[in-house]
């Protein structure tokens, strides 16, 4: 229990106290000053030595047997208490002590039990209240991310530099060698067909997902020349196995943007995708210039991880390293089902 | 105009570099194109050694970038920035009116552009100073947040994502990296990471700790008033010092 709850929660306790008084004395169980100091006594001590408890306990929500010694160590301090301020005027013989004794001890347990079965039950339901609010918070998050994912996908579908500089090569092309130009053309339109897809949420085969791949290798391979080499190796048995559609692309056109194109004299990727066991591997190797000064890319890697998290329940593994002996080599591994 | 003028072009593809040559050559054919070069470093060498009149530069090069050229050559020539698209770049270019060609390269624009360079030189203007506008520039693309971390495990390097990491932990030498697979030690220290994380997305809670706040689940209070701080899908609480405290005041 929170400390800033102690007078909050001491003020009812008072009043309980008084009304236990009130409502023995109407019973006939001696006088009203009595009766009063006797359950102010009780009441105090147990409300007491449950603060005690709760501060040998740590903050941690207390179980039943605590509580009950709560309660029963309490009422023998009350009832002491009860018995020493008021010796003088109550029992003058020895028998209506003990009688006195058992009937006080017997009071203070049932009002006792009555009253903390009131705050725990309230304290209960407030926590079970935090609980849900809290739910339903993560809920709103959830969603909330879920429609984020969603905008930056779209928005990440094509990246203006791709398309302008692709463009403008096509465009020279046309003049110069309209052959190469056509070939590229053709990649270009395969890259758009399947990036700006509906369905590019769904499930694809792998070997679609590579074809897409390669369209848009082919397109960069024209435009960097001697500076981009590129292999892709897909086995056959493989070629028909689903895959999330478009989860590579991002990690690809990260590897040209990020580790190739910054590197003057270019380099290689490398995808390979075997099965080993019951997962399937997917390494995309480059040699361009890795993640120098670790404050560029990132980019799309959240989205990944989401999809991963979303369609493989968290069975799913990224793993970025530095290849060697430069670039960065990316390993996927994912259920094969 | 009994002088040549003469100019040094710049882009990491061949394909633009021609194009860009040959729209030249139909539209300008006096000017005499003294370099051509593929990135950034070589267009640097070779505006230094041929002084040219005019250079035309790609943005986005290996090396050093159109921006970073620029800036090393002051006013000695006027630049034509070539871009596919930087939008930051042109809204400032199209303000401070910068010279700027976008790709693909358009005829009547580079016609435009031309008919400009024409009548500066002709009088005998001296190219203007944009030592402030790429100052600018270069600070604007490069305030990023860290969003990777480099870190030694077993004999290879990993990278592993900011948003991955749970929290960071400093210890006596080293700064302990937590995510939800595994314990790493980086050599850089918490204080350096406080400058270079995201603040919205990490807090330090304590002298010793940086959490990823995309971890916590909750927080509470406890008897003394401290804050501790529970994680997802974790059983270990962190405790938040009554200094860094203020973070949670307001929930």
């Amino acid at each position: 229990m929170d400390k800033r709850l102690f007078i909050p929660q001491l003020l009812p306790v008072l009043l309980f106290n008084s009304l236990i008084a009130l409502f023995l004395t109407i019973l006939g169980e001696d006088s009203f000053r009595i009766n009063f100091i006797f359950s102010q006594c009780i009441g105090l001590s147990i409300f007491m030595s449950f603060w005690a408890m709760n501060y040998l306990s740590s903050g941690d929500t207390l179980s039943i047997p605590r509580i009950l010694l709560a309660i029963m160590t309490g009422t023998i301090i009350g009832v002491t208490l009860g018995f020493l301020s008021t010796e003088a005027t109550l029992f003058p013989q020895e028998s209506q002590a003990s009688k006195g004794l058992i009937e006080a001890i017997a009071y203070g347990l049932l009002f006792g039990v009555i009253i903390v079965y009131f705050f725990v039950s309230r304290d209960h339901i407030a926590k079970t209240q935090a609980a849900l609010h809290q739910e339903q918070l993560k809920n709103l998050d959830n969603e909330k991310r879920n429609v984020e994912a969603r905008l930056h996908l779209l928005q990440a579908q094509i990246e203006p530099h791709f398309l302008f500089n692709t463009l403008a090569n096509i465009l020279s092309l046309i003049e110069t060698d309209p052959q190469r130009g056509k070939l590229m053309l053709e990649n270009f339109i395969h890259y758009l067909r399947a990036t700006l897809s509906e369905s590019r949420d769904s499930i694809t085969t792998l070997q679609v997902e590579v074809a897409t791949l390669q369209a848009y290798l082919e397109v960069m391979k024209i435009r960097m020349g001697e500076r981009l080499q590129f292999t892709i190796d897909l086995p056959t048995e493989l070629a028909d196995h689903s895959f999330p559609a478009l989860l590579l692309q991002p990690l690809l056109e990260n590897a040209i943007k990020h580790g190739l194109e910054p590197a003057a004299t270019g380099g290689t990727i490398d995808l390979k995708i075997t099965k080993v066991d019951t997962i399937l591997r997917i390494i995309l190797a480059d040699t361009g210039v890795g993640f120098q000064g670790e404050r560029e890319g990132g980019l799309g890697l959240a989205n990944i991880r989401q999809r991963l998290a979303m369609q493989y329940n968290n069975e799913a593994k990224l793993l970025l390293e530095e290849n060697q002996p430069s670039g960065l080599k990316i390993t996927l591994e994912i259920p094969y089902e | 105009m009994n002088k040549v003028i003469r100019a040094v072009i710049a882009d990491d593809e061949q394909i633009l570099r021609d194009h860009l040559v040959r729209c030249l050559a139909n539209l300008w054919p006096e000017l005499n194109i003294c370099g051509i070069a593929e990135n950034g470093r070589q267009a640097l060498t070779m505006i230094e050694q041929y002084e040219p009149d005019i250079a035309f530069l790609d943005i986005r090069m290996p090396e050093l970038t159109g921006l970073e050229v620029a800036q090393q050559i002051a006013d000695h020539c006027r630049i034509v920035f070539v871009t596919a698209y930087d939008d930051y770049a042109v809204q400032a270019f199209e303000q401070q009116a910068v010279d700027y060609l976008v790709k693909p390269i358009r005829d009547e624009r580079l016609f435009k552009t031309i008919k400009r360079l024409q009548s500066s030189i002709d009088i005998q203007q001296t190219p203007p100073d944009l030592t402030d506008l790429l100052d600018h520039l270069q600070t604007a693309t490069k305030k990023d947040c860290l969003r990777w971390i480099r870190a030694s495990y077993q004999d290879t390097i990993r990278l592993i994502a900011v948003e991955d990491i749970v929290y960071f932990q400093s210890g006596d030498k080293y700064t302990s990296v937590i995510t939800d697979e595994r314990e790493l030690l980086i050599r850089k220290p918490l204080k350096q990471l406080v400058d270079e994380l995201d603040p919205n997305h990490f807090w330090q809670v304590h002298r010793g700790i940086i959490v990823n706040v995309a971890y916590i689940t909750s927080v509470e209070r406890d008897n003394n008033s401290r804050y501790q701080i529970k994680l997802k899908g974790r059983n270990k609480t962190l405790l938040a010092s009554r200094s860094h405290a203020d973070l949670f005041k307001q929930m």
